[in-house]
């Protein structure tokens, strides 16, 4: 069995981003993590778990379909909104902006409120 | 965003952890919600000039009710809700020596007499380097923008006299990131509308809550945050009427609802990328494991390159 | 495979001062012949060929200028731009967005350009808003000034030791910030801040080691000298915009001869004082004495007026620019490296002081003798706008459009200035030294800056006007990268540039009692410091030699 241990992970669930956390993978799963708070350690140990699936109007999907189908509501609206961004890298902010900028939008984040 | 009026003056967490000896906590309560921030960054942290740690400290909380960590300070100010800025409005006075006219030492201002904010104003200007970390408790109550906009001029008038500064409690991993990049990209933090073919800020007008409570938003994409979750009902409920995109890693309460889901690796966990602290830190995020779905760049990038394609086609057809 | 036929030259390094001749370019560089015949032709009768502009010294990305983007929304409202099939939309005047700056540079035939103030520990920010600003070449300046380690290290009492350690944690923190050039903001000043303590001589010994300024600045120029790097120390000097800074300034300089110094915007350093501790001119001191001293070099910081956004990691003199003014204000205290701060303003024609400030930069740049000592800057968008070069450029061409302009200025300017008397006009030549030769030539990079064979094919092609500013307003072609990027001032086509890095023959990785430092003081820790290799995409690394 293949373990590893990550050191110096950045913890991504509050704005505080302790990066000394301690991360232990035995094939690709999470099994321990040290230097971490209750809530970033509940997060990554459940990290693999709760996945959401790929649906599209409630079924099941492909990738591909789901992009397509995206972008075709998108390119339908007359005043899409583009939200939420709190969780995420600023590389996928980036191109969330261009996406708005694209499809002529409203973005916003949960600063707002 | 009173941060746009008066500006604010502040440092990284290192500068709490190497210099501070006081710390103000306002409307924020850090041993629940940033459980490792009095440890690692504040008010129990051992730094350069701090060697005693939480010994060498002045710790004041000002709140509503008990907390965790109010249990934990020297001087807990439990204040009436709603008066955040009546509270930096007198001590903004007792720190630049203006009269109070027919207040007594046992007038209360936020159901505190004055007396103790007094006391207060006296240890802001006496410490070397005092720092405020204002939390939801402030930024969320009634009035945000004139109580952080009273509060930063406190700041600021306070390093008349001493180094002194306010660090906003960020809550969720990257929102400041999204501000980040929003600005750099757009010249504004958020609510950004680009139905002109330009960046229109107007945050009364084009926030979230804002635009759906009007209805005026026919579709939306949600991208690693989950409205059914942190947003009013009556917001949600218009949510769920209309075609609603969610690009997500785990079940929320949106992925039910929402008309396409698009499972992604999570950041800092199964996908890389730039996060900001709350402190405008930036750091690397690594990717550990491998999941069983894209990151949502990949997804975003996708969705632009199909949706650039449509449009491409439409304007050729015209 | 292209090439520009019929223009007028000016290629300062190569002797050409306006000769008519083709230039060849072929894979992104200047060549002597095409190996093909089949070539795009820019015809460029009645316009001058140059080389794309060089900026050495401008704050366009990072936490400090999207911090000022963020503050300041009103400098955006009215200055936008819509989105193209070509380009992005943008907002601002002052402080642009990352895309409109790459544009607006290159709107002006400028193709490189240089941040000049990052701390180690943001600098990641700063390379992710370079990645972008399109239509740049860039490269950051990385902050030393005021930074504990290097502090300590400079505290240390033998000498060969010391200078050996300083020259490993100077490499260190280029190659972690993947850095250009060492940057200096009042030495000891901003530490000082911290303290509460007040400004700083170059004597004055700042905690927590009693280091003085004039130890920082010799032991660094020293390690940069010793490194070889391409670009000397760049000095942002100790009490920037008080009256009478100019002793403070002059004492530094001399100080300092024999190293490679790079004064950055000295306008802000040139003052004397009044009788009554009022602003007066001292460029001509400090004119005189670089025209002494080839080794130094400096860019002006040339003020204009109308908006502006200060922001410069000398927080001390930004809180007292925002008490003066009562302007909003930014501070940011960044652990064990520096500080900043942002204060928005506006320049008045009809403010004294301003006007006084506004003759002394036009001063330095007139009474410089050797053009290559000096760049042309606003120190953006701290003295003004980039986008105001082409005005600069007039009043340095014209001496009649200089003289209409300070006529417009309070009458009392002329008691504390001398412009009135400097009758010197730029050359063509001499405008192409300072906006691009120049400062390439000063940052060490050898394929800009001029149009010999296998100069990077980076050209501003510009109608021959006799309305200077018109003229460099609205260039007839910019090429970028041997790319038509810009056509009749137009962006016709959007390309991502190279980011200049070093790579100094100085140890890779800090020394145990460092690191030891490091993980006790700093709040990340060391393993997540240094900025990866995947923010920098199109690397070039500049020899140190
Ligand atoms: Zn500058």
């Amino acid at each position: 069995m293949a373990l590893q241990v990550h050191k110096d992970v950045v913890c991504t669930f509050c704005g505080c981003l302790c990066d000394d956390l301690e991360v232990q993978v035995e094939d690709n799963t999470i099994t321990k993590v040290g230097h971490v708070c209750t809530i970033g350690r509940n997060k990554l140990m459940h990290a693999q778990s709760d996945l959401a699936s790929l649906r599209v109007n409630g079924k099941e999907a492909a990738l591909e379909e789901a992009i397509d189908k995206a972008a075709e509501i998108l390119v339908q609206a007359k005043a899409p909104l583009i939200y939420g961004l709190s969780s995420t890298t600023s590389e996928a902010i980036r191109e969330a902006v261009v996406l708005t900028e694209l499809v002529q939008g409203t973005i916003d984040n949960p600063s707002s409120y | 965003m009173a941060r746009q009026l008066v500006g604010l003056a502040s440092c990284t967490l290192g500068e709490v952890k190497n210099r501070a000896d006081l710390l103000i906590y306002w409307g924020a309560n850090p041993m629940e919600s940033h459980m490792r921030h009095l440890s690692r960054y504040s008010a129990m942290s051992k730094g350069m000039y701090t060697p005693e740690g939480r010994k060498g400290r002045k710790v004041v909380v000002i709140d509503v009710r008990p907390t965790p960590t109010s249990k934990n300070a020297d001087i807990f100010l439990q204040v009436t809700p709603g008066q955040d800025f009546e509270i930096a409005t007198v001590l903004r006075a007792l720190v630049n020596g203006v009269a109070l006219h027919g207040l007594t030492d046992n007038s209360l201002i936020g159901g505190v007499p004055l007396a103790k904010w007094q006391e207060l104003a006296e240890l802001m200007k006496q410490s070397s380097y005092g720092v405020v970390m204002f939390g939801i408790g402030l930024t969320q109550s009634r009035g945000k923008d004139l109580n952080i906009e009273q509060l930063s001029t406190l700041v600021s008038e306070l390093n008349k006299f001493t180094r002194f500064y306010g660090i906003a409690m960020r809550g969720h991993g990257n929102v400041n990131g999204s501000n980040q990049v929003m600005t750099w990209q757009t010249g504004y933090p958020l609510a950004v509308n680009f139905n002109r073919g330009y960046p229109w800020y107007n945050p009364g007008e084009f926030s979230v809550v804002d635009m759906l409570h009007r209805k005026e938003v026919d579709a939306a994409l949600i991208i690693a945050t989950d409205p059914g979750a942190h947003l009013p009902y009556d917001i949600v409920r218009y949510l769920q009427s209309i075609p609603t995109i969610a690009i997500e890693p785990h079940k929320n309460l949106t992925t039910p609802w929402a008309n396409v889901v698009i499972p992604v690796a999570p950041a800092g966990v199964g996908a890389e990328g730039t996060f900001y602290r709350m402190d405008n830190v930036p750091l690397h995020v690594k990717k550990i494991i491998d999941f069983p779905y894209p990151s949502d760049v990949e997804v975003l990038r996708s969705i632009k390159e199909r949706v650039s394609n449509v449009k491409n086609r439409q304007r050729a057809g015209l | 495979m292209l090439k520009i036929v019929n223009g007028q030259v000016y290629d300062p390094l190569n002797g050409d001062r306006g000769e008519v001749r083709d230039v060849y370019i072929e894979g992104g560089k200047v060549v002597d012949t095409l190996s093909t015949k089949i070539a795009e032709v820019i015809d460029a009768t009645g316009c001058v060929v140059m080389p794309g502009g060089v900026e050495i010294h401008s704050h366009i990305a990072g936490a400090k200028v999207n911090s000022a983007r963020s503050m300041c929304p009103e400098d955006h409202y009215d200055h936008f731009k819509k989105v193209t099939a070509i380009t992005r939309s943008g907002s601002g005047f002052t402080i642009p967005t990352t895309f409109l700056t790459g544009y607006l540079y290159a709107q002006l035939g400028y193709t490189t350009a240089f941040e000049a103030a990052v701390p180690v520990l943001e600098a990641r920010h700063a390379h992710e808003e370079l990645q972008d600003t399109p239509l740049l070449d860039t490269g950051i300046y990385t902050l030393m000034g005021n930074n504990y380690l290097i502090m300590k290290v400079l505290s240390e009492k033998d000498d060969s030791a010391r200078k050996n350690r300083l020259r490993d944690l100077v490499t260190w923190l280029l190659t972690s910030s993947k850095g250009y050039a060492v940057k200096v903001v009042n030495p000891g000043g901003v530490e000082s801040w911290k303290w509460g303590k007040g400004s700083v001589d170059l004597d004055t010994p700042v905690p927590p080691f009693g280091v003085t300024p004039r130890g920082i600045l010799l032991g660094l120029a020293e390690a940069i000298k010793d490194l070889r790097l391409p670009h000397g120390l760049h000095l942002h000097a100790n009490h920037l915009g008080e009256p009478g800074n100019f002793k403070t300034t002059l004492e530094t300089m001399y100080a300092l001869e024999g190293y490679p110094i790079h004064f950055t915007h000295l306008q802000f350093h040139s003052y004397g004082m009044t009788k009554r501790w009022g602003l007066s001119s001292a460029a001509s001191e400090i004119a005189e004495y670089l025209n002494t001293r080839p080794e130094f070099t400096y860019d002006v910081g040339q003020l204009v007026f109308g908006p502006a956004t200060t922001m410069t990691s000398d927080s001390p003199m930004q809180f007292r620019l925002h008490q003066m003014t009562g302007n909003k204000w930014i501070s940011a205290d960044i652990e064990m490296e520096t500080g900043s701060g942002i204060v928005p303003l506006a320049y008045k024609q009809s403010n004294l002081v301003n006007a006084i400030q506004w003759c002394i930069g036009l001063e330095l740049l007139l009474l410089t003798k050797n053009p290559w000592q000096v760049s042309l800057t606003t120190d953006h968008p701290n003295a003004g706008p980039f986008t105001a070069y082409p005005h600069i450029i007039r009043l340095l061409m014209d001496y009649d459009f200089r003289n209409e302009m300070l006529e417009q200025l309070p009458p009392k300017v002329a008691q504390f200035t001398n412009l009135k008397d400097i009758k010197r006009e730029y050359s063509l030549e001499e405008i192409t030294i300072i906006t691009r030769s120049g400062p390439a030539k000063d940052l060490g990079l050898k394929h800009k800056g001029h149009l010999g064979i296998n100069a990077d094919a980076d050209v501003a092609i510009y109608r021959l006007l006799e309305d200077k500013e018109k003229m460099f307003a609205r260039p007839a072609y910019v090429l970028k990268n041997g790319k038509v990027v810009v056509k009749d001032g137009e962006i016709t086509q959007s390309l991502s540039g190279k980011s200049f890095l070093v790579d100094p023959d100085g140890s890779k990785v800090l020394p145990p009692d460092l690191i030891e430092e490091f993980a006790k003081y700093y709040t990340i820790a060391l393993a997540n410091y240094a900025v990866q290799d995947e923010y920098i995409i199109h690397p070039e690394v500049i020899a140190c030699d």
